[in-house]
């Protein structure tokens, strides 16, 4: 008898104590993320003091030397943080305060070692991420080659149709960019076909800036079959330079030609 | 400013080569005393006192400055950046035609 009332004690006695482990862990688990969530935040409240430190800097300088110089020291700025925003994601990348560790360096570097890193960690951690478009936005123009692999990674896996949709377009934006930069006709062809697929799919999914999937996908399309898409014959410019003076663009034929639209302002 | 469009107006002053640009500052004037200041030896077009919204970057679908094309001998578009593609690739680009064109025959 006393055994078996020793046995119910046991019986009853450890979940409690269990239950009590689960609420210690939990308490001990918020107050970690709170912590780590400080982490991010105290980063991202240093690093926009020294860019607004910057700017007041630029506001004050009086000769253009000293605003080219400012300038050179943004991007010098970013890579003084990155590593600094990767070093608290990896602390745990799996958390929310890793992922948001991990969106500042994808969205403030375009390649190198520490986007690499930061791509390979998101791909890992996060590709479900519900905020995951703010990280795949910014991959258009990114010259590294896991860029695409990663946005292919997260249309695949992601459950969300807007996303997928956004996605699709990104993806196909950056055939066409990179045919374009390599004067490759294939790849051309390919990108047409990539935003056919993406208004077929995705068409009525919404776009920042563009509206939906479907328009940003004509809008392209139109670009890449009219007169002025890769391959085709330029048209002909007419106009006064600065002098006021009229020439044509027809006069350079003959010639390897660089139109540059510039502007300093 | 304009540092490599300045060497490449330099390098390939004796080949057929031509940079042109189209330039989209509102005032005209100041624009000529920018370019005495910044030497820039090479011929524009004016987009107008449109500024940004003139006619020939609209009827070209530039969206954002700075926006190349390059042409071959032929007048047809080979390449084209939206963004400066870096000194390298520009390099690349042309000395490619260039070379097309000496081996074609064309010169």
């Amino acid at each position: 008898m006393k055994r078996l009332l020793l046995g119910l004690a046991v019986v009853l006695l450890v979940p409690l104590s269990l239950f009590a482990q689960d609420a210690t862990t939990n308490t001990r688990t918020k107050k970690a993320d709170q912590k780590k969530k400080s982490a991010f935040q105290k980063l991202n409240g240093e690093f926009q003091k020294a860019y607004s430190n910057l700017v007041s800097d630029f506001r004050k300088a009086k000769t253009d030397k000293k605003k080219n110089e400012i300038r050179k020291r943004i991007p010098k700025l970013n890579q003084e943080f990155a590593p600094k925003f990767l070093k608290a994601a990896e602390a745990d990348p799996k958390s929310d305060v890793g992922f948001q560790c991990l969106s500042w360096v994808l969205q403030r570097q375009r390649s190198g070692k520490q986007f690499d890193r930061a791509l390979d960690l998101i791909a890992k951690h996060h590709v479900t991420h519900k905020n995951i478009v703010r990280v795949t936005s910014g991959l258009l123009r990114s010259q590294s080659k896991k860029a695409s692999k990663f946005l292919e990674a997260v249309m695949k896996k992601h459950p969300d149709k807007t996303v997928k949709g956004q996605i699709s377009i990104t993806l196909a934006a950056k055939l066409k960019r990179t045919a374009e930069m390599e004067g490759d006709l294939k790849l051309y062809a390919k990108a047409e076909k990539a935003y056919e697929n993406a208004a077929a799919e995705y068409g009525s999914v919404r776009v920042p800036r563009s509206g939906t999937v479907a328009k940003a996908s004509a809008d392209a399309l139109k670009d890449m079959r009219g007169p002025r898409a890769l391959g085709k014959i330029a048209p002909e410019i007419e106009a006064e330079d600065l002098d006021g003076e009229t020439f044509k663009l027809s006069e350079y034929r003959g010639k390897v030609v660089l139109i540059d639209f510039w502007g300093n302002w | 400013m304009y540092p490599h469009e300045r060497s490449l107006v330099k390098r390939l002053a004796n080949k057929p080569f031509a940079l042109i640009g189209v330039n989209s500052d509102k005032d005209r004037e100041k624009l000529k005393a920018v370019r005495k200041k910044e030497n820039i030896t090479w011929r524009s077009f004016w987009n107008g006192k449109k500024g940004t919204g003139g006619p020939i970057s609209t009827e070209w679908g530039v969206r954002g400055w700075p926006t190349l094309y390059v042409l071959d001998a032929e007048g047809r578009i080979r390449y084209k950046s939206s963004g400066s593609p870096g000194d390298k690739k520009l390099d690349e680009w042309i000395d490619t035609l260039l070379k097309e064109m000496e081996s074609s025959g064309s010169n």
